[in-house]
């Protein structure tokens, strides 16, 4: 991965099993922050073809069907080729001791569920920016 | 007004009074028989008395006979008769002089002493003369010393003597029978009334041993009662004292254990809990025994699988110098209620994702239609798109609220204490409501006082309160007014109100302003787009942090709302 501090966040994958949520936050990153973004509905889509893709973040929904934000991080994180990539857990399970869990698997941060999808790539492009340095 | 005595008054009175009978007709038959005693020695001296002046009366006559002998013989052994009867008799009228009694007896017996010793002088002057001079001469004597009038004198003297004796004798005989009589009187009077306390206390003594027998059957029935009613209570009842050893326990206790009765009365919790449960109850055992009332929840097992709750109840026992001597203990199984409680938490938690879900498309759509993503809108589009996204907004609101409620109520919300600036907390807090103010058209001034107040506390909790406290000033204020946030310190806490000019709160509501679910009436709520929950979560997270939330009307018009929380200690 590039550790370039001023590299710009273009290129996203989204993996989010609700379609509908999918379609928003992909409309709000592309036409609001004018991200590229590569929607997935499951985690094994998303395993199958992260290393291929290459984003420079992902956004991980944590309740899916199948294997789940969490079990898909860890899939991620032990692949030396993915190992790497910035993650952002989705969810809307908001519990503070839930959120706390949550960061401590090694991600960027947790965004809640319902998020405003007019600030969602600022928020982003935020984390992307303080993330820490490889 | 009857005064019912007790069996012990009753008793002591009977047992008193029967010992005052029994002392004073002991006195009386003792003094009783110590008079016939004196009576008899007196009847025996008198008595010995008569005989004795009998005696000497008679000695007296014979000594005058043998004198008389002599005189007329002449011969020297009836001379030496004579002289040894004179001896004899000068020893008994000595020998008398001890038993008389009164004084006119002392006096007739020296009168007769007298006279029987001139009487016995002129006989042994007539025996001298009748030795010298001859029978003649004693005759001429005898003529001329009266010796007739003596002799009647002394036998005088004798029969009162006699007669005052036996007069005294019969006097001392009547007082001693009178007294005798009235004495015997009063001790068939006393046994008579000895008896009737005799019976007294019996009938005494029966009605108690009836009324204690009632008694005893009464605390029977109401002991068997109350067996019943703890054996038949659905939890466990029990007692122990302040080693821990149970003294009372209920049936459900022994099955809660698995023990029977024997197995358990005298045994301590420590034995019966195990050492792991008890070393967990231990401190609320320790709070009991020093006198205050302790509650808590606990998981047992007493068959080592079944995983069960109990809620405990210890109430300390006070004997009348206020020492504690036990404890009582009410426990429920409360395992139930816990599957309902993570249920309803369950379910909550549940509907709140299922609700975020469909509204994170909803609300995502709405904002990127509204802010014109997708393409300008005609403008009632434009309204009503901008009341869905509100609306959307409150209900978003709504779900957060509820889930904090219910992590409230069911103590799940767990706090980070850190030590913390509160003017820095509120100047984020105040940056963070900057929006929401400005849709409100209010302006928000921030006086952070002269020294910068630390107070230990959960950040993001008490952002929480100090938002909703802006918010609702905002909503709630006149356009264009001005909402006024203020920290001063009061003694050992720290002070923040947030103050508005808007209508204030109606008196008849105030009451529930920090009730859940409070609303001053339906049309207010939906202007200012509430939940009715955020008081109440507000009261609920100040509470927590140690402090209190309140509510003050502001002069000239508006509201204040502030809470205080302690000052964290200078480390």
């Amino acid at each position: 991965m590039s550790a370039d501090k001023n590299e710009e966040l273009k290129k996203i994958m989204l993996v989010e099993d609700d379609a509908d949520i999918r379609t928003v936050a992909t409309m709000a990153l592309e036409m609001v922050g004018g991200m590229q973004v590569h929607a997935f509905g499951s985690g094994e889509e998303a395993i199958a073809a992260v290393a291929g893709l290459a984003p420079q973040l992902i956004m991980l929904d944590v309740m899916m069907p199948g294997m789940n934000g969490p079990e898909v991080l860890v899939r991620i994180r032990e692949r030396v080729e993915t190992a790497d990539i910035p993650v952002v857990f989705m969810t809307a399970k908001v519990q503070p001791e839930e959120v706390e869990r949550l960061r401590t698997l090694g991600v960027l941060d947790v965004i809640a569920k319902p998020f405003d999808p007019m600030t969602l790539p600022d928020t982003i492009k935020g984390l992307w920016a303080n993330r820490p340095r490889v | 007004m009857r005064v019912r005595l007790s069996f012990s008054v009753k008793i002591n009175f009977i047992l008193g009074l029967g010992l005052a009978i029994l002392v004073a007709v002991g006195t009386l038959a003792y003094r009783s028989i110590d008079e016939l005693v004196d009576a008899s020695r007196y009847e025996g001296a008198a008595l010995i008395q008569i005989g004795r002046l009998e005696a000497f009366m008679a000695q007296v006559k014979r000594i005058e006979s043998a004198q008389r002998k002599y005189l007329l013989t002449g011969a020297s052994g009836d001379l030496s008769i004579y002289r040894a009867a004179r001896l004899e008799a000068g020893m008994d009228i000595r020998g008398m002089a001890g038993v008389v009694e009164t004084l006119d007896q002392r006096r007739i017996l020296r009168e007769l002493e007298s006279l029987a010793e001139e009487r016995m002088r002129r006989l042994d002057t007539t025996a001298d003369v009748r030795a010298r001079l001859g029978l003649d001469a004693a005759t001429r004597l005898i003529s001329a010393s009266a010796a007739e009038s003596m002799n009647r004198e002394m036998d005088s003297l004798a029969d009162q003597f006699r007669a005052r004796t036996l007069r005294s004798l019969r006097v001392r005989q009547e007082d001693t029978t009178l007294s005798a009589g009235t004495t015997g009187f009063l001790i068939a009077w006393g046994i008579v009334f000895a008896l009737t306390l005799l019976v007294w206390a019996m009938v005494v003594i029966h009605r108690h041993q009836a009324r204690r027998r009632a008694a005893e059957e009464a605390l029977r029935a109401s002991e068997t009662q109350l067996r019943l009613i703890t054996d038949a209570v659905p939890a466990l009842i029990g007692y122990a004292d302040r080693d821990g050893r149970m003294q009372f326990h209920n049936k459900p206790f022994e099955r809660w254990l698995a023990r029977p009765a024997e197995r358990l009365h005298g045994f301590t919790l420590r034995n019966l809990l195990g050492p792991e449960t008890y070393d967990r109850i231990e401190p609320h055992i320790a709070h009991v025994l020093g006198g205050q009332p302790a509650q808590f929840e606990f998981p047992f097992s007493s068959d080592g699988d079944r995983a069960a709750y109990f809620s405990a109840q210890l109430v300390p026992r006070e004997d009348v110098q206020g020492r504690v001597i036990g404890f009582y203990l009410l426990i429920t199984d409360i395992t139930a209620l816990k599957e309902v409680d993570r249920m309803k938490s369950e379910f909550v938690s549940t509907v709140s994702h299922e609700l975020r879900t469909p509204l994170t498309s909803i609300r995502g759509s709405l904002g990127l239609i509204a802010a014109g993503v997708t393409g300008a809108l005609p403008e009632k589009a434009r309204q009503l798109v901008a009341i869905a996204v509100e609306n959307c907004e409150r209900l978003v609101r709504l779900v957060n609220d509820i889930l904090d409620t219910e992590r409230m109520a069911s103590g799940k919300m767990d706090m980070k204490f850190e030590v913390i600036e509160l003017g820095k907390l509120v100047a984020r807090s105040i940056v963070a409501n900057e929006g929401f103010a400005a849709m409100h058209g209010a302006r928000v001034r921030f006086d952070a006082g002269q020294q910068p107040q630390r107070v230990r506390v959960d950040q993001d909790r008490l952002v929480q309160v100090v938002i909703n406290l802006l918010s609702n000033a905002c909503k709630f204020s006149a356009p264009g007014g001005q909402v006024d946030v203020a920290i001063i310190r009061r003694d050992k806490w720290a002070r923040l109100s947030v103050s508005d000019n808007g209508p204030g709160v109606p008196v008849n509501f105030r009451a529930q302003l920090f009730e859940r679910f409070a609303r001053s009436d339906s049309s207010d709520a939906r202007r200012a787009g509430g939940t009715g929950l955020g008081l109440s979560i507000c009261r609920g997270i100040i509470e927590r942090l140690g402090g209190r939330i309140a509510f003050e009307e502001r002069p000239g018009g508006g509201s204040t709302f502030y809470f205080e929380i302690p000052i964290a200690e200078q480390a």
